[in-house]
């Protein structure tokens, strides 16, 4: 379906903290300074595309934290996955990794939060905005993609477009081995390096061996942590290279920054570790004052890591 | 200052490599980097991704899927050999003719330059605008040139907080290199001066400005050209003269 022929499907009556349009991301363009964006939990965002029958990189609604009270003007199917902040479709609430109707006239809105950090709201089709560079992911930080570059407002109206398949949805719900966990103190795996020698032994134990707690100022360009300090054999600058996604600088004052979606794309302070593919969807539901271990794997296990989820998601969707 | 022999290869992440080729902001090892790219990129290697490129290291982004770690090593190898035959000297390239104006509230930081260098203004000017730099990499932000080497009488520190508004097109110099800010950010580098010209856009073929091994000449203009410029450089390239810079081996 061309792109602007969606049908005008939700309207933002409140638009609640950060609520962005995001898909997989926009790879390719680092080597020009343009992070990738995209969606803070891949798995939660491809887990409820497919709940509605959409292809897996259809473009949602992050809703982070303090959710937003949406109206649907046309009639749809939608999922919620990821964070459980006590939505309701009018009156009735709706959990996380459910699907659901919405009739026209329909509100959705949110409550308290019970667990996790970021919901992905999915309709059938997806949402109609356009794609620059690859992607329909918002890039908050640079100002483009996703609606109008920017985080929703009150009024604005996004259109779906319609799906076109023969996989009309039905109600369906995720299972709980796909869910996230609700829980004070998160594992998160890493592949050491590449600056590890800039640190001392004692630098590197304390960093695998502390528990590190998210502050408050952590955005999707990356989280501070707060903890034991960790020490540098020398200086704590090299000359600026690649940050890749989920890379931990340590810079001079010892604490370590992760960085992630909306980060910039070369840094000059030493990287200590990098966060596995599978566990950045773990962050990415890590509300600040919760806390962090590191824990080191290699890239053979990383990759078994993240290859067993996604095939376990594929088997499920086989099954049904 | 160091130029490794060998190139050092490692992990960055559980879908990326880095191949480090020195531990310095020279032309030279920039060029072996450069090298590496345009040889991965032509050879279209499965599985790989994306490349950055940047001052002394290449990082090679795969899909472990497709491809892992120890093969994509051995594929390699035989680029990383002809990348250490890169010379610094045998490249064609662009020449960029950028206007900076160096004057009054452009330049927040002239007079904390000047004291920290023992500099007239005039000085540091002439210096900046003395012979093409050249572009080293491309990161940060979109579009954001860090270009060198820069004399080292001009080498000041960063400021210890950072500004929470750095305006668009300043133009900053720090330790080793100078950039331009695509767009207002917070930066912490030393603002000697602001470009009318554009960085980064778009909906334009080019995208950014600047492309790494570039050469750039920065001309100083008053505020009343720069004013002028800014007027008429609505889009990307405009305001800028480009010349192609043949240099035979």
């Amino acid at each position: 379906m061309p792109e602007g022929d969606g049908r005008p499907t939700i309207e933002i009556l409140t638009p609640g903290i950060l609520t962005t349009v995001q898909d997989r991301g926009r790879p390719g363009y680092q080597s020009l300074g343009i992070a990738e964006s995209g969606a803070m939990d891949i798995f939660s965002f491809v887990a409820a595309n497919r709940l509605v029958g959409n292809p897996d990189n259809s473009a949602c609604l992050e809703i982070t934290l303090f959710g937003p009270k949406i109206r649907f003007l046309a009639p749809t199917w939608g999922s919620l996955t990821g964070a459980h902040l006590s939505a309701h479709l009018n009156q009735y609430p709706l959990n996380p990794g459910r699907t659901f109707k919405a009739e026209t006239g329909d509100l959705l809105s949110f409550g308290p939060r019970l667990y996790g950090m970021r919901v992905y709201l999915a309709v059938a089709g997806g949402f109609d905005v356009p794609v620059v560079l690859g992607s329909r992911s918002t890039y908050v930080y640079a100002g483009f993609g996703g609606h109008e570059g920017r985080p929703l407002r009150k009024g604005d109206i996004l259109s779906a477009f319609i799906l076109e398949n023969d996989n009309e949805p039905t109600f369906v719900e995720l299972p709980a081995e796909f869910q996230i966990e609700k829980c004070d103190s998160f594992p998160i795996h890493v592949i050491v390096g590449p600056h590890e020698d800039r640190f001392t032994q004692e630098g590197l134990q304390t960093f695998f061996n502390s528990r590190y707690v998210v502050m408050s100022d952590s955005n999707r360009m990356g989280y501070r942590l707060k903890g034991p300090q960790i020490t540098h054999r020398d200086t704590p600058i090299v000359v600026s290279e690649a940050t890749p996604l989920g890379a931990v600088q340590v810079p001079g004052q010892g604490t370590p920054v992760i960085l992630l979606r909306e980060r910039g794309t070369t840094g000059g302070y030493t990287k200590i570790a990098c966060v596995i593919r599978k566990d950045l969807d773990i962050l990415g539901q890590i509300l600040p004052g919760k806390g962090i271990f590191f824990h080191p794997v290699d890239l053979s296990e990383a990759h078994r890591l993240d290859r067993e989820r996604w095939e376990a998601l594929e088997s499920w969707r086989k099954a049904r | 200052m160091v130029l490794y022999d060998q190139p050092q290869i490692k992990p960055n992440g559980d879908s990326g490599l880095r191949i480090a080729f020195g531990d310095e902001r020279t032309i030279r090892v920039n060029r072996r980097v450069r090298k590496l790219a345009h040889m991965i990129q032509s050879a279209a290697l499965s599985g790989v991704t994306e490349l950055i490129p940047t001052y002394a290291s290449l990082t090679v982004l795969y899909d472990p899927l497709q491809v892992n770690y120890v093969n994509l090593v051995e594929y390699l190898q035989p680029f990383l050999k002809e990348a250490l035959r890169a010379s610094a000297e045998e490249e064609s390239s662009r020449l960029l003719i950028v206007p900076v104006s160096y004057e009054g509230e452009y330049a927040p930081d002239m007079s904390y330059v000047c004291d920290y260098t023992k500099l007239q203004p005039e000085m540091v000017i002439a210096l900046h605008t003395a012979e093409p730099y050249y572009v080293f990499q491309l990161g940060f932000t979109p579009g954001c040139p860090f270009i060198g080497p820069l004399q080292e009488v001009l080498h000041v520190p960063l400021m210890e907080t950072p500004r929470t508004f750095t305006p668009m097109g300043a133009v900053a110099i720090s330790i080793g290199q100078t950039v331009i800010y695509p767009k207002a950010t917070p930066g912490g580098m030393r603002i000697i001066g602001r470009t009318p010209v554009k960085l980064f856009q778009l909906d334009h073929p080019a995208l950014t400005l600047f492309r790494p091994g570039d050469r750039v000449l920065f001309r100083a203009v008053s505020q009343a050209e720069y004013l002028a410029i800014e007027e008429e450089a609505v889009e990307l390239m405009m305001g800028v003269e480009v010349r192609e810079v043949r240099r035979d081996a």
